[in-house]
């Protein structure tokens, strides 16, 4: 993917290769791919599910590019990664869409302490 | 971690200048500078900036931003899962990182200038 100044065209067959191409990757829960405005275009999840991601995380990559934005230089937002306990949840605009991944990599780290 | 960390706050002084090399001899610091990041701020879970290597106004600026930022994604992914929680997050841009680390202690941000690869 190359990176230009132009929006580049995103057509369907661009979105299904870049969603068949993120499931096969290992760990990958669940892809939501949505377009300009926050619609799911493209999912593995429930209807119920994808919305309610979709809407909840661009709300959070808009702020999250507000803050870039603000910052000195203003930056564009290349990737957002929200790691939990029991996900991380990655999401990445790229143009006209946005590709929304659920991935599963369990945080050990807070389990640590207690074993000892 | 807790010594080199009272080591720093002895030696800390007002001008910007002495107020890096303050953190020369801190390996919590030079832990993070090992992989380019230079800026660092310790804030408590309010979003106070406890420790900063960076300026004042920048400290201030960054910590209310990411602030509501952080309970942000952690009120999202409380909605998607009351069991779940945030513990890190990570911001990345063309030219920097910003990796928010969360838990109940403390807020560490990092932010690390990336190298431009020749393309």
């Amino acid at each position: 993917m190359q990176a230009a100044e132009v929006e580049p065209k995103r057509t369907q067959r661009y979105v299904d290769e870049a969603y068949r191409l993120v499931l096969e990757k290992p760990g990958v829960e669940e892809v939501l791919i949505m377009n300009r405005s926050g619609v799911p275009v493209k999912t593995s999840m429930a209807r119920q599910d994808a919305l309610q991601h979709a809407c909840l995380y661009d709300n959070l990559r808009e702020k999250t590019q507000a803050f870039l934005q603000r910052m000195e230089p203003p930056q564009n937002l290349c990737m957002l990664r929200v790691r939990t306990r029991m996900h991380e949840v990655i999401i990445t605009p790229d143009g006209k869409i946005t590709i929304l991944v659920v991935q599963n990599a369990p945080d050990t780290y807070l389990h640590s302490p207690q074993d000892k | 971690m807790a010594e080199s960390r009272r080591v720093s706050q002895k030696s800390r002084s007002s001008t910007p200048s002495a107020q890096h090399q303050a953190y020369d001899g801190d390996a919590f610091v030079q832990h993070f500078e090992k992989r380019g990041a230079r800026e660092i701020i310790i804030m408590d879970p309010v979003g106070k900036p406890i420790r900063s290597t960076v300026s004042q106004r920048r400290t201030y600026n960054y910590a209310s931003l990411l602030k509501p930022l952080a309970t942000m994604a952690r009120n999202v992914v409380r909605d998607l899962d009351p069991a779940n929680d945030v513990t890190f997050m990570r911001l990345r841009s063309e030219t920097h990182e910003v990796h928010v680390s969360l838990n109940t202690e403390f807020i560490v941000v990092v932010i690390q200038k990336l190298k431009r690869k020749a393309k």
